[in-house]
């Protein structure tokens, strides 16, 4: 199966790659949120980590248990090299399409 | 510090798998406290919810589309099981399908007893008065008639009142001509009672003196099922001829109707007339009240002092005057029964009984047993056979089943086990039925099982039985370690401690049902071989009204001379009531002591007619006219009067004592004796004539009563009865539960039994290496057996020493019921003993002595 990363996948992926050590459920969601303005249900954030985790574009590990919510663990995510491999495809691909376009208007002549 | 709501976060708890739910949750908890803190609580509870709610559709999805194909999984291993293990299937389906026909049998005696009377649409507000009198402490059902309509009077709360009163009638019409009970009721009894009508106004139908209700089987004996209303039909009260109208037809009354009529009319029409309906003395009958809604029965209760004292003043008065009946601390009193309770609940009316709760709740008691030691041979077969499930526990664990799936697969596998023998269970039931019928005084039908009822009850029974029988092994076996079930260090099962009580608890059930059957049968023979104190053999009963007799002369007088000429009449006599119920009774105050006593109106020869013995005096002479002042009476008498010298004695009411009869039984043998009185009543009404006839020539006998019978009424029918049939039928009641217990110990016994089987051949199985070596080791084949049958003597033993005290002690307290009873000895409990020992060594006896026989080299060649 060919697999394709929607919109929403590549804002996660990006966001786990730029936040680095940090990036949990909680801050992606926050990173993602002010990044486009617009207001992303938890679901849909999980629904992609989860996806990506099982392309194995990310992995997880769970924290040792912190004061800071109630002794809960958190699942910190991180990039794989095949994570990498496909953000550099998506962009690889996105620059083809944009590279001979002057400048943005919906006239297309 | 705000909280997400408890029922959200619970949701969200719930519907993410448990390795994600805490990070989940923290999650949940870290967004919560951002947004409570940026846009204010209100909106991060509305937020927390809302997401809590977005969870559960793709919860429900998932584990329904999992838990179809777990249990797809789990049916088909249950049927592989099945298929695989073919004796053990057998031995659970055959035991369970047995255990549920006798419950559905009884599940069905208990559900027609108790639906007794619930048909009438008002049957909550409708009430039974019932009369007590405290002195005696006696309750009557039939009441005085001016009580009803004073009842309705007095109490506003009394919608509606109705007397219901019978007469022993001859019916015509045409050529057709039958004796018939005919019943008596107000015109409201249709407002009241809810009896299906077919044709005719019910509210009116009754309203008119000279019209009459037929049920749908008596206007089809009478008319051939034309449409019979408008049509004439001749009564006889006796001589008197009336004409009655047919002016409705109701449909046949419900079997579980306590009310059974097949004729009803006006109750004007009764003998006594317009004065026995305003009597409040006599006659009396079955008077039944319809309460308002909402009226409380007890208050009814409370106000009937009030009603006795406005409208019985004068009856206490005149009672008193006579100083016979109302003496000090005697009251009249008057309370309500629910009809609902009028069937289940009468054990305090003596002789008004129709049954009793308590036969339901033994019958049921009895089926929950049967039940319950099938379910344990379930259990005790499934952990017995737990080592050979193990290695596919083992399998399933490692692959990631949770105990929870495990137990639900076994739960899957004892409902398809019950399921499969509840229906085999049905087959059986549709077979027992018509014996069942039989000694349970029953008429079910085929089609009273499958009632929407019924049917979901049983779907109810089969999930309920399958989660208790199967929660027990589950749980049992879901609890091994894979690593010792793979390594084959398991043992378990068979032999424990569980296993073997239940063994006991299965031996205990039957032994004790079969010390109950021969408690019963021991008693039951100990009643037919009492001396009853007369001759039952060869006498034929008839009864007779002396109202339909048209002539000067007693109808006694002309039987009696007939019969002098017939040589297979040896001698006529009669009693005025029938011979097991006294005619009345009341207290006696005699030689310083105030007795309760029997009295009862009798004919010339009835002491050498009934065959009782005179043990002083005289029987009553017609040549006497001084005997028709005269009394006999029995030896209970003068023992509890303390008579010295009772001939010639005087009662208080001036009749001399002729005579002293031999105590004899008129009642059933659960009464005790009491003192009766016998006198001459030459009074007109019905009675009963007695014929003692040559026990040699029967049918002779019969024709020669039945000629005379033609000769002075060749209008009325026939119809005669022997008397110790009718005597037989007094005991019906204890021949029934004789029959119930005993089959239910013969099914008791069954189950225990190929119980049995299934676990002697898991253990011989499982010890057979054992009795190998045992063998090569010089065992012989007899000590190996009692070796094996040693285990089960001993549970044997335990469940002897709780049986025979508890069945001791509880058939002591059933025989308390008799006043004439037999002992429990020794022996019931010896006989039952050996019985079930015999028993329980037959049926293992087969695979202990195969498993001792066999050559030990076939075992042990694979070592």
């Amino acid at each position: 199966m060919k697999r394709v990363l929607s919109r929403a996948d590549e804002m996660v992926l990006l966001t786990v790659w730029r936040l680095k050590d940090n990036a949990y459920g909680v801050t992606i969601r926050k990173m993602v949120i002010e990044a486009t303005g617009q207001d992303w249900s938890v679901g849909a954030i999980y629904d992609s980590l989860e996806r990506l985790a099982n392309w194995e574009y990310l992995t997880s590990q769970q924290s040792d248990p912190t004061p800071e919510r109630g002794g809960k663990r958190k699942r910190f995510y991180r990039i794989t090299e095949d994570g990498m491999t496909a953000l550099n495809e998506l962009r690889k691909v996105q620059d083809a399409l944009w590279n001979d376009l002057p400048n943005l208007s919906t006239e297309t002549n | 510090m705000h909280r997400p709501p408890v029922i959200a976060r619970w949701i969200l708890s719930v519907t993410n798998r448990k390795s994600n739910r805490e990070i989940v949750l923290g999650d949940f908890d870290e967004f919560y406290d951002d947004i409570c803190s940026e846009r204010g609580a209100l909106y991060a509870n509305a937020w927390f919810c809302l997401h809590a709610l977005k969870s559960i559709p793709a919860f429900l999805k998932t584990n329904f589309y999992w838990g179809v194909v777990m249990f797809r999984n789990y049916l088909k291993m249950a049927i592989r099981s099945f298929v695989r293990h073919k004796a053990v299937t057998t031995i659970n389906i055959l035991g369970l399908s047995v255990a549920l026909a006798c419950a559905t049998l009884f599940y069905l005696f208990v559900l027609d007893e108790l639906s007794y009377d619930r048909f009438h649409k008002n049957v909550n507000n409708i009430y039974s008065v019932i009369n007590t009198d405290n002195y005696y402490n006696y309750n009557y059902r039939p009441i005085p008639n001016a009580t009803g309509p004073a009842l309705k009077e007095f109490f506003p709360e009394i919608k509606q009142q109705v007397r219901i009163s019978r007469d022993h009638v001859t019916v015509k019409y045409q050529d057709k001509i039958f004796n018939e009970d005919l019943y008596f009721a107000d015109a409201n009894f249709f407002d009241m009672f809810s009896f299906n009508t077919i044709t005719g106004n019910p509210h009116t139908m009754l309203v008119n003196e000279n019209s009459i209700v037929l049920t749908e089987s008596s206007a089809e004996k009478y008319f051939n099922g034309i449409d019979a209303v408008g049509k004439q039909l001749t009564v006889m009260f006796g001589s008197q001829p009336k004409e009655f109208m047919v002016s409705g037809i109701i449909e046949n009354l419900p079997r579980n109707s306590t009310i059974q009529f097949n004729m009803l009319t006006n109750i004007k029409n009764i003998a006594a007339g317009q004065e026995g309906l305003t009597s409040w003395t006599w006659p009396r009958n079955n008077t039944y009240v319809e309460l308002n809604d909402n009226i409380d029965p007890k208050y009814i209760d409370e106000q009937m002092p009030n009603f006795v004292k406005q409208y019985m003043t004068s009856v206490i008065a005149e009672r008193k005057s006579r100083g016979t009946w109302l003496q000090e601390g005697e009251t009249i009193e008057f309370w309500l029964q629910n009809m609902k309770d009028i069937y289940l609940k009468s054990d305090f009316a003596t002789g008004n009984e129709f049954s009793n709760i308590n036969n339901s709740i033994i019958l049921a008691a009895i089926g929950f047993l049967v039940l319950f030691i099938a379910g344990i041979n379930f259990v005790n077969i499934s952990i017995g056979r737990a080592s050979t499930r193990a290695l596919e526990v083992g399998v399933r664990k490692v692959l990631g089943a949770e105990r929870k799936n495990l137990i639900i697969q076994h739960w899957v596998e004892s409902i398809a086990t019950v399921a499969i023998s509840m229906i085999a269970g049905l087959f059986l039931t549709l077979l027992l039925m018509p014996l069942f019928n039989e000694i349970a005084n029953k008429q079910f039908l085929p089609e009273d099982i499958f009632t929407l009822q019924n049917i979901s009850v049983m779907l109810i029974a089969i999930i309920v039985i399958g989660i208790a029988a199967g929660s027990f092994p589950g749980i049992f076996i879901s609890r091994f370690q894979p690593v010792e079930i793979m390594k084959g260090k398991l043992k378990v099962g068979g032999n424990n401690f569980l296993t073997k009580s239940m063994i006991v608890i299965q031996f205990s059930v039957s032994v004790f049902l079969i010390i109950s059957t021969l408690t019963m049968n021991k008693q039951l023979d100990f009643i037919n071989s009492t001396d009853l104190g007369f001759d039952k053999e060869g006498i034929v009963t008839l009864s007779a009204n002396e109202r339909d007799f048209n002539t000067n002369d007693k109808i006694f007088n002309l039987v009696k001379t007939k019969a002098e000429n017939c040589s297979n009449i040896l001698s006529v006599s009669g009693c005025i009531f029938p011979f097991s119920e006294a005619e009345g009774e009341g207290m006696l105050q005699m030689n310083g002591k105030r007795i309760h006593y029997n009295f009862t109106g009798v004919y010339y020869n009835y002491i050498k007619t009934m065959g009782m013995t005179l043990v002083e005096g005289r029987d009553f002479s017609p040549d006497i006219a001084a005997d028709m002042d005269a009394i006999v009476v029995n030896e209970e008498f003068v023992k509890q009067f303390e008579l010295d010298n009772p001939i010639g004695m005087r009662t208080p009411s001036g009749s001399t004592i002729i005579g002293v009869v031999k105590n004899y039984n008129y009642r059933s043998l659960q009464n005790k004796i009491e003192p009766v009185i016998h006198w001459i009543d030459e009074r007109w009404g019905p009675y009963t004539l007695l014929f003692r006839i040559s026990t040699k020539n029967i049918s002779g006998a019969l024709a020669e009563i039945e000629n005379i019978w033609k000769d002075i009424q060749p209008d009325k029918p026939f119809n005669y009865n022997f008397f110790d049939q009718e005597l037989a039928t007094r005991y019906a009641k204890e021949q029934r539960w004789s029959a119930i217990t005993f089959y239910s110990s013969l099914f008791a016994i069954f189950i225990t039994c190929i119980g049995l089987i299934g676990m002697t051949s898991i253990i011989t199985e499982r010890r057979i290496k054992e009795i190998g070596i045992r063998k090569v080791l010089g065992a012989s084949v007899k000590q190996i057996s009692q070796n094996l049958f040693g285990n089960f003597i001993i549970l044997m033993g335990i469940s002897f020493a709780i049986t025979f005290p508890l069945g001791y002690y509880l058939m002591n307290n059933w025989l308390e019921n008799f006043a004439y009873r037999t002992n429990l000895g020794v022996d019931t409990f010896l006989i039952s003993g050996i019985l079930s020992l015999t028993i329980t060594i037959a049926t293992i006896s087969y695979q202990v002595i195969k498993a001792a026989m066999m050559n030990p080299v076939d075992i042990l060649k694979y070592e």
